[in-house]
């Protein structure tokens, strides 16, 4: 009786809140204050799969539904990153009958890790696919070992995992568990030094022993080794190998995969989700070709025109270092003069004026490579310190706190605008930015 | 000249939040004193000899690592005493202080033992806890300074030697505001603060290189980390 209650109020809240775009966590909220073991009363019709990680888990869950769809599947999915325990309920309690029924061939959950022993109280996936796990928010995560553990709790024994290869951290994940790995052959932009400051496997997961790369991909993910006890790479099912970075093909097992969004890490992610997607009895070649048509959100990343000048918005997470480094690594692809504008504020969930995190980006990189950096938000002085000791020259560093004043700085410097940003700021920068 | 010699002590074990920024502000403020300088990086079962070295730099970790730190950490007990007592500058930001009391408990229940340079105990709790810090150093009690926690133990007994008399957010102790935050001996310098503390504090960070650096110090510009830390201030004191 609960149960129907709740299905009842959650679709009705999920009808009304539509229109005002508050029908993504409130009805699923709403429902387990009713029932708090909704979860675990749906049937499924299909296979569930998870998704989860530190980085990348919205676009590689969103490829995972748009290669099912593609072929012709019914998906439910909560595609707008809507993956803490209410996001989930919405979109389970949205597909399902009023018996708790989901007919749908296939569920994808994007799940934050942080919350993934409470989503998987009282229901599990068939199988999980975990992207990576870096240091992550640590004012809300903790750090990786702290991750590690609320997963192995919410892991049972019976889900399937679907792991990077590349990552030794999350490559270790639940080692009883069934299991398969994909990852990437070294490519022409594989490094063999690593070239972000961020590196969470400088020491064996095992056994602490010394870790030895042969390549790097992007931070901790590449070719390892242990000095001590051994623990390597371990042998992947699916291999992304043969990597043009010019035109934007590469291979998975053989099979040709196209994307205009070349960097490292989407590659992994492409091939995290062809390797799910196949795990899900989908046919290899099929889910290859399907992925090559995938368009990246918007909302992660939009290109615009600002007056003559060209603009790109490229989102990271939330003090998350290694999100940061990927837009860098993103921004470096493009070819002409640039200027990289970027919001930083206070943490965003607390109000805490820390800004440590800014010491685990490799700003660096972009030392040589951009006419400016325009700095603004609450902390932006915070960042013009941190670029001082980056080794960027003064007049090169522009910084203008207050936001309404933005566009005026940002209009006297030259070349294309990249604004790098956190999600939540995305916003309000755009508004200035575009006007 | 001869260059000052620098130790990262276990920098693949406890590297946990940007860290790597305290050592980054002494090197460049040492460039612009146009002191050379170079880093050494030693871990598990290296050997290591302190009096080569001016400074040495720990930084805080995830509780395993630091409890294989703490196992090493053990073994160099009289060398690292005696490197205190010989005026080595030391530098321990946040959990990596526990290797400098008694003893500390970690959350699956070991008690591991510390070098004793200090009497206080530490404990895991497994929970993470974060605060905002604005706090008087010892050396210089006008001015203030910035401070982030995120930690999940705490000290026990840390009765002497305070480095920050602490006006704002937690300190040693339970996760309520305190009194007093970290140690200051001889130049042994140990704070609950993470990250790059000596960035944040450019007054911090001029005493570690006053001292470091003796007759040779030279004072350079540190407008823009003053004006940071200011604003800062100014939100928070508010």
């Amino acid at each position: 009786m609960k149960m129907k209650l709740a299905l009842i109020l959650g679709k009705l809240l999920y009808l009304l809140g539509k229109p005002f775009g508050k029908s993504t966590n409130l009805p699923g909220e709403l429902a387990l204050k009713i029932c708090p073991h909704l979860l675990g009363k749906f049937r499924f019709d299909g296979k569930v799969l998870a998704v989860t990680g530190s980085n990348g888990k919205t676009s590689t869950a969103n490829m995972v539904a748009y290669i099912l769809k593609q072929q012709g599947y019914t998906v439910a999915h909560n595609a707008k990153g809507s993956n803490l325990t209410g996001g989930v309920a919405t979109t389970l309690l949205t597909a399902a009958s009023l018996s708790g029924r989901v007919r749908r061939d296939f569920v994808v959950l994007e799940v934050d890790e942080r919350f993934s022993r409470l989503i998987f109280r009282d229901f599990s996936p068939d199988a999980l696919l975990c992207t990576n796990l870096f240091r992550d928010q640590l004012t809300r995560n903790g750090n990786v070992d702290v991750i590690l553990e609320k997963l192995h709790e919410a892991i049972r024994p019976s889900v399937k995992l679907i792991l990077n290869g590349n990552d030794p951290i999350s490559a270790d994940l639940a080692p009883a568990n069934q299991r398969v790995y994909y990852g990437m052959a070294q490519t022409a932009q594989s490094s063999q030094k690593c070239l972000n400051i961020t590196h969470d496997a400088k020491v064996c997961p095992r056994c602490f022993g010394r870790m030895d790369y042969s390549y790097y991909h992007y931070n901790h993910i590449g070719g390892f080794r242990c000095t001590k006890c051994g623990y390597t790479n371990p042998d992947w099912r699916y291999t992304a190998d043969q990597v043009d970075f010019a035109s934007g093909d590469f291979t998975i097992n053989g099979y040709r995969v196209h994307t205009d969004y070349k960097d490292l890490f989407n590659l992994l992610n492409i091939t995290a989700a062809v390797a799910a997607c196949s795990e899900l009895g989908l046919d290899l070649e099929q889910c290859c070709r399907a992925v090559s048509t995938f368009v990246p959100l918007k909302q992660r990343y939009d290109e615009f025109q600002v007056g003559d000048r060209r603009a790109v918005m490229i989102l990271s997470k939330n003090q998350n270092p290694v999100s940061f480094d990927q837009s860098i690594s993103h921004l470096l692809e493009r070819e002409g003069e640039k200027t990289v504008v970027v919001f930083i504020n206070n943490i965003n969930h607390t109000g805490h004026r820390d800004t440590t995190w800014l010491y685990d980006i490799s700003f660096e990189r972009l030392l040589g490579k951009v006419n400016a950096i325009v700095g603004t938000g609450p902390r932006a002085y915070d960042l013009a310190v941190r670029l001082k000791l980056a080794g960027f020259p003064s007049e090169q560093v522009r910084i203008e706190r207050n936001l309404s004043q933005l566009k005026a700085v940002v209009d006297k410097t030259r070349g294309d605008i990249c604004i790098l940003t956190e999600l939540y700021d995305a916003k309000s920068i755009l508004e200035v930015i575009s006007k | 000249m001869n260059p000052i010699s620098i130790l990262w002590l276990y920098d693949d074990l406890l590297d946990l939040y940007g860290d790597w920024g305290n050592l980054l502000a002494v090197t460049k403020g040492l460039d612009a004193m146009e002191i050379p300088w170079h880093i050494d990086h030693k871990s598990l079962g290296d050997e290591t000899d302190f009096s080569q070295y001016q400074m040495v730099y720990l930084g805080p970790g995830k509780a395993r690592n630091l409890a294989q730190a703490a196992k090493d950490f053990v073994q160099k007990k009289k060398q690292v005493l005696d490197a205190v007592e010989q005026d080595v500058l030391f530098l321990a930001t946040g959990n990596s202080r526990l290797l400098f009391g008694k003893s500390f408990t970690g959350a699956d229940g070991e008690t591991l033992p510390g070098i004793g340079l200090f009497d206080y105990t530490g404990e895991e709790t497994g929970n993470v806890f974060v605060s905002d810090v604005v706090a008087y150093p010892v050396f210089a009690p006008q001015t203030a300074s910035y401070g982030f926690i995120n930690r999940t133990a705490h000290i026990h007994g840390n009765t002497r030697d305070p480095l920050f008399a602490v006006s704002y957010g937690a300190g040693d102790g339970q996760e309520t505001p305190a009194q007093q935050e970290g140690n200051l001996y001889r130049n042994f310098f140990g704070t609950w603060q993470l990250g790059p503390v000596l960035v944040k504090n450019p007054v911090f960070l001029k005493e570690v290189l006053r001292r470091l650096t003796g007759e040779r110090f030279r004072d350079w510009n540190t407008t823009a980390e003053e004006l940071a830390l200011k604003l800062t201030l100014s939100e928070i004191l508010k």
